[in-house]
């Protein structure tokens, strides 16, 4: 059998079209393989919908398939002529003498997603849930979520989900098996509403043992998420669960291990818990020789296992397992380094040690600096081998290889920081190698060591000077670095610093363009200046010890993750927002909401020296935090937040502003209070987040749908700490009744909009107007349409006097995350190249602010704004340009170019989706035109 | 779970796409095609994310075979799920799973992703109830009897639908294999630093009706649950660390008494696996000597010694001596035994000897001259590779106690046993 893989043209079309008509049916399924290729190269094949339909009704069972298959592919597309299909589907679904015909026929109209179906499935889907065979059972018990994702309100309308619920007591293990695999996907959609009682979770145990390896997994999920009530119901599914570690599916023992953890929560008995803890860990080591994929995976949720229970790894020669072959993939060695880390002590230190430099011999890159950086951690982790540490770093260090020598410098600097007055001789070593110096990173971290021994470093002066010569050309972190070093070598040394310091405060000051820096410059200025002493006081204040625990991720965090072991969670280290999962909070203990996810901190020190610049975007909210000179390290957590909040009223005394700023606590969580601290502090650079102008929505004149009038509504999306919230003045014109029950709701959209909570309960009085904030949750009501232009969503508000249905207009800017699109400027090139034709735009802004006279306030203007700036360069016509990028909630990314020539500023947005492109235009231009 | 599953090759053209749900487009996908095709990259993750979408992907061959979803999603069973599918589609075409395989079979393999999945949940990966209705190629049979085919439908969705009723067989017989592989890692002084054994027994049965078996081995907790005695006076017996067993296996039984009892499916399947790591034999000892004389020569001197009794041998040895990129020649001055040879394609000195007795030495000792290079970078001096069999012999000391067999017809079948130890991840770092 050979297929034409060749270009289709329009005669083929046509060949292909007769084929289809003949009488004879291996012609026919040739045809149908012909248009299934061309199908599966990308081509459009759908002008033989028709013709393919009247192959349909056929005996053949193979050809029938064929059919079917191409049904599938096109029904979303032709959804009216699908519908064609629906008699022969059904008379398939009544065929009595053939159950895998029946299940067929079931299986494929599910897959029709087009809502008129449901009319005519819902009767055969309640019969293939009766049938007698198992297999058109277990068909029909997926085919319910199809049914449920077509439109939710009228699977529950048809009762489908309670018909789920029925057959978990079906007999057959894959048929209780896949009817819980659908629960868990409605779950999954509209939050927890199955109870598990003593009689489901038996019928689950049974089902367990017998049925498929997947069915397991379904299983197991489901009752990860399920927790039985009756603390002796946990302790039978415990014992019917351990088993299961044996299997040799790897998510099955994955699925049984997250079972395990989640349930070894209620038990009491301790000794219970040990015999648990010592059966998981050989399985979950054993992982360890499996592919590489599953071995990645299992050592990403290792590393969480390990943080929720820490004796499960306890004999300590496990650390043996996650040493790296030479040919393990780059990604199993990162992260078997990580494990190793984790689970080094005294006992296996010198082991440790003796490994890690082999590694440190290899030449993949960012393993070598892993495996440094791994030696420094282990440093810090350990007090007592501190010393065995240290001494293996200098070994790399005298080496002179450049990339030891740049990892090293950047962990060193932790490790002198974790043991002040105890390495300060390595210092040396370090400062005879300052030319291999050559990424922000390692530099940054060199000037720091510079200014903090800066009475043990003769040369010092000399040393900050040599770096600030191309002051302007290095990256902020490093700028800010030098001018914190400066201010410590001058506050230790006085009259020997004058002139540098003076040059640095004036380079800082005058010709940073980041406005974080001038401001920075000034406020030590001003010290400097007003009160040395207490300047003394803040900057060379001891610091707070830093220690590995901040590697630790949140417990909070932590048991939500657990809750998803295995799961995609566990290797991004994401979870749902919405998921409180502990203990305590018994209730409502699995909301298991999958939107809103939230971005986990970034690890510490994470994998690749790759990863720290693609943040760059966030470095300026970062070394906010340690403006006021207490460190300037930002990435060891530490918990200094009392004495932060001490000296930022202090600095607020000196600059003579008052208490204005002291409202807002400081503190190392809040990035956003910090900046307000600011804003106060230095008056020049004030948050210029445009807010999107109300609108009204509802005029007093506006009818409801049962004819009343006397409600006016104005409003608009704006977005408020970074979370997309509704505002809206609602305002009651009658002159007699006072309006209340007021509810509100969105039809679908492109960006999933819908509220996330009710309004309360409140009711306005006549004459009276009643400002009201909604949260918005984002991609939960998608309507998976491309947006218009303007957006606008339909929603509809209930009051006592009827429901009004407006429209209300929505400014992309608001839908803007402050998230850096984690695209680094390579990408972004690149990203910038392949997208061409009609996806870019160019577009003149007409009405630029006249405030916005320089490329850096225009920078500023849209970094407010969440659109963060990525680099200048120029266009083809050799004008400057400015590009940005910005992420919508839909995790789109569009880059914007701007262009200055003659006065004129000039747009060019590209996007990968064309509809975002005139959104983005029209939200950018708006930001620059408000004064 | 998964939106769509899809088989591209080295190009990155797409030579199976089926879609099980519409959230993921095929526009999406592309970016992940293009993404391969235009970096190859190595360093990328087995999930990668972009735009939204999540791409799970493994590689065998010129093929590599992706699931795609925008939900979070239980990646293990999906990876899991792919690796099955491969075997699966193996069993199906008959030969190695490749493009040219793949292009030719691109129906049976979409009538096939239409049974295994459904709506991106798994359903039913066991190739011989599979054989008993996908319709095309070969296999087809005749599908009319109304009893036949409800007889496929309970097997498939049966407690055990790895095996199907009614087989017979005119002698009974089964074949065991108990293959060890040894994983090694010794440090450049010598120092033993891990060794593990990861092994499997792989069975392939010829057996009539409904076998009820039951497989005894050597294993410490089990001997001493079943002798009675749970303290362990009998001191005979391996530790085991861990097992992990086919589907077939009753795992609740396992748990109880570590008794091993299963229906087996017909022909071959692997019955267990296992990792042990305490009281390993090695059977061989390497002890190198790599000395780097500047920049241009390093000169090269190995021995092998046999260290198992000396009855036995072990055959295929491959002892594989890493050389830099920029090696020039390579003499081998002596070897012993076998012959050795530079492939500088894999950048080593491949030294194969056919057949080694036990209790028995050589050394190679050769020389190698470099060209001269603009990089100053050092020579990584990756590890020295070793491959080997040695039959009847297993690195673990396991062996196999019984296998009992009941059936109703009561017949008594044949049993073959072997051993083989064979070289893993052995490496020698110098």
């Amino acid at each position: 059998m050979s297929i034409n893989f060749q270009n289709s043209k329009r005669g083929e079309l046509n060949e292909l079209r007769m084929e289809l008509l003949s009488v004879k049916i291996p012609k026919k399924k040739e045809a149908l393989k012909k248009i299934i290729a061309s199908m599966t190269l990308g081509k459009d094949v759908s002008p033989l919908f028709t013709d393919v339909l009247k192959c349909m009704d056929t005996p053949n069972i193979e050809l029938k398939k064929l059919v079917y298959l191409y049904i599938i592919n096109y029904a979303k597309s032709q959804p009216d002529l699908a519908i064609l299909a629906v008699n022969t589907f059904r008379k398939d679904a009544r065929e009595r003498s053939n159950p895998l015909m029946r299940g067929l026929a079931v299986r494929t109209m599910g897959c029709i997603g087009v809502e008129s179906i449901i009319d005519y499935i819902c009767e055969p889907l309640k019969d293939a849930l009766n049938d007698e065979d198992p297999y058109v059972r277990k068909t029909a018990a997926i085919s319910i979520i199809k049914v449920y994702d077509i439109s939710a309100e009228r699977c529950e309308e048809l009762e489908f989900v309670d018909s789920l619920v029925d057959l978990l007591s079906d007999g057959n293990a894959m048929v209780v098996s896949n009817a819980v695999a659908s629960l868990m996907e409605i779950t999954n959609r509209r939050g927890k509403f199955f109870e598990m009682d003593g009689g489901s979770l038996h019928k689950l145990l049974t089902a367990l043992s017998e049925c498929t390896e997947w069915g397991r997994i379904y299983i197991l999920d489901f009752l990860a998420t399920h927790l039985p009530e009756d603390t002796r119901e946990i302790e039978s599914a415990i014992q019917r669960v351990v088993p299961h570690l044996s299997h040799s599916n790897a998510a099955v023992v994955l699925s049984a291990s997250k079972v395990l953890i989640r349930y070894m929560d209620y038990i009491e008995d301790e000794d219970k818990i040990k015999s648990i803890c010592r059966k998981l860990a050989p399985p979950l080591v054993s992982l360890m020789s499996s592919n590489p994929e599953i071995q990645y995976i299992a050592i990403k949720n290792v590393n969480l296992i390990i943080q929720k229970r820490p004796d499960i790894f306890r004999k300590g020669d496990e650390i043996k397992v996650f040493y790296c072959n030479f040919n393990d993939p780059l990604y199993v060695k990162l992260e078997k380094l990580e494990i190793m880390i984790r689970l080094v002590d005294l006992k296996t230190v010198d082991q440790f040690l003796r490994e890690v430099k082999e590694y440190a011999q290899e030449l993949d890159v960012p393993f070598v600096r892993k495996a440094v950086s791994a030696i420094g951690r282990c440093a810090i982790k350990l007090d007592k081998a501190a010393d065995r540490c240290v001494q293996a770093l200098i070994e790399l260090v005298r080496t002179k290889v450049e990339y030891l020598v740049q990892e090293s410098v950047i962990v060193i600097k932790d490790v002198l920081r974790r043991y002040p007055n105890r390495y300060e001789s390595i210092i040396k070593d370090f400062c005879d190698n300052l030319k291999a110096l050559n990424f922000a990173d390692e530099r940054a971290a060199m000037i720091w060591i510079v200014g903090e021994y800066a009475d043990k470093i003769s040369n010092c002066v000399l040393l900050i000077e040599s770096f600030a010569e191309n002051f302007k050309e290095e990256a902020t972190i490093v700028q800010h670095a030098i001018l914190t070093a400066a201010v410590k070598i001058f506050l230790k040394l006085e009259d020997e610093a004058e002139d540098m310091i003076a040059d640095i405060l004036k380079l800082a000051t005058e010709e940073a363009e980041n406005p974080d820096l001038r401001n920075r410059g000034y406020v030590y200025w001003r010290m400097l200046v007003n009160n040395p002493d207490m300047a003394r006081e803040f900057v060379l204040e001891e610091k707070p010890i830093i220690s590995t625990q901040s590697e630790n991720i949140d417990p909070t965090l932590l048991d939500s993750l657990i809750a998803y072991l295995g799961t995609l969670f566990s290797i991004s280290l994401k979870a749902p927002s919405k998921t409180v999962i502990s203990k305590e909070g018994a209730k409502e203990r699995f909301d298991l909401e999958e939107h809103e996810e939230v971005e986990v901190q970034e690890e510490v020190e994470d994998s690749s020296g790759v990863k720290r610049t693609e943040y760059e975007g966030d470095t300026n909210v970062q070394t906010f935090d340690d403006l006021i000179g207490l460190g300037d390290d930002p990435e060891p957590e530490v918990d200094n937040s009392n004495q932060e909040k001490n000296t930022s009223d202090a600095i607020d005394d000196i600059l003579g502003l008052g208490t204005s700023a002291t409202d807002s606590t400081p503190s190392q969580t809040q990035d956003n209070s910090g900046l307000d601290v600011l804003g106060d502090i230095s008056s020049p650079h004030d948050s210029q987040y445009c807010r999107v102008p109300e609108k009204t929505l509802v005029s007093e004149d506006d009818e409801s749908k049962d004819g009343n009038s006397g409600l006016e509504v104005k409003g608009s999306f704006q977005r408020e700490n970074n979370k997309l919230v509704l505002e809206l003045k609602i305002r009651n014109t009658t002159q007699i009744d006072s309006i209340g029950n007021f509810a509100i709701k969105f039809d679908k959209n492109s960006f999933g909009l819908n509220p996330a909570e009710q309004m309360g309960d409140f009711s306005v009085d006549p004459q009276e107007t009643r400002k009201e904030v909604v949260e918005i949750n984002v991609n939960e009501n998608n309507n998976n349409k491309a947006p218009g232009m303007p957006i606008s969503i339909m929603c509809a508000l209930r009051t006592s006097i009827g429901v009004f249905v407006f429209q209300i207009p929505v400014m992309l800017s608001v839908l803007i995350v402050r998230q850096s699109s984690m695209i680094n400027v390579k990408e972004m090139r690149e990203l910038w190249k392949v997208i061409e034709g009609d996806e870019e735009m160019y577009y003149t802004v007409s009405n630029l602010s006249i405030n916005l006279t320089t490329p850096q306030l225009i920078k500023e203007r849209l970094l407010d704004n969440n659109i963060f700036f990525m680099e200048e360069g120029r266009t083809d016509g050799g004008s400057p340009c400015l590009y940005f990028n910005a992420k919508v909630s839909n995790n789109l990314v569009v880059l914007i170019q701007i262009t200055f020539k003659d006065g004129d500023c000039t747009l060019c947005v590209k996007c990968k989706a064309s509809p975002l492109i005139k959104l983005t235009q029209q939200c950018v231009s708006f930001i620059l035109s408000q004064n | 779970m998964a939106s769509s599953i899809l088989f591209i090759n080295e190009k990155g053209d797409i030579l199976i796409f089926r879609k099980f749900r519409d959230d993921v487009s095929r526009k999406e996908t592309m970016n992940f095609c293009n993404k391969i095709v235009a970096t190859k990259e190595v360093k990328e993750t087995p999930m990668v994310e972009i735009d939204g979408v999540t791409f799970m992907h493994t590689t065998v061959n010129d093929v590599t075979v992706v699931a795609t979803t925008k939900t979070n999603c239980n990646v293990t069973m999906l990876i899991e799920f792919l690796y099955q599918l491969i075997i699966l589609c193996k069993a199906f075409i008959g030969s190695e799973f490749n493009e040219n395989q793949i292009r030719k079979n691109f129906v049976l393999i979409y009538e096939l992703l239409d049974e295994v999945m459904d709506y991106g949940l798994p359903q039913i990966l066991e190739p011989d109830v599979l054989k008993l209705y996908i319709t095309t190629g070969k296999v087809a049979k005749k599908l009319d009897n109304i009893e036949k085919l409800k007889q496929i439908t309970i097997q498939a969705t049966g407690a055990i639908p790895w095996r199907s009723e009614g087989i017979r067989y005119r002698k009974n017989e089964i074949f065991i294999d108990i293959i060890e592989n040894l994983n090694v890692l010794v440090s450049n002084k010598g120092n033993i630093l891990r060794t593990d054994v990861v092994g499997q027994v792989v069975m392939k049965t010829k057996l009539t009706g409904m076998p009820e078996c039951k497989f005894g081995i050597n294993d410490k907790l089990f001997m001493r649950a079943a002798s009675g005695d749970p303290r362990g006076t009998v001191s005979r017996g391996i530790d085991i660390d861990d097992i992990k067993f086919h589907q077939c296996v009753r795992l609740g039984r396992f748990d109880r008494d570590r008794s091993i009892t299963f229906v087996p499916p017909d022909g071959v399947f692997q019955l267990m696996t296992y990792r042990i790591t305490e009281n390993i034999n090695l059977p061989f000892k390497i002890m190198p000597i790599v000395q780097e004389y500047g920049k241009s020569r390093i000169e090269y001197s190995v021995k092998i010694k046999s260290i198992f009794d000396s009855s036995n041998f072990a055959s295929n040895i491959i002892v594989k001596i890493p050389v830099p990129k920029n090696t020039a020649t390579c003499k081998v001055f002596s070897t012993g035994i076998g012959k050795a040879k530079y492939e500088p394609d894999q950048s080593a000195l491949l030294w194969r000897i056919k057949k080694l007795n036990g209790d028995s030495d050589y050394v190679l000792i050769g020389e190698v001259t470099l060209t001269q290079t603009k990089s100053d970078k050092q020579w990584d001096r990756p590890p020295i590779g070793l491959e080997f069999q040695v039959p009847m012999f297993t690195a673990s000391g396991l062996r196999v106690r019984y296998l009992k067999v009941h059936e109703k017809n009561n017949y008594k079948p044949t049993k073959w046993i072997r051993y083989i130890t064979k070289g893993g991840e052995y490496e020698v770092r110098i």
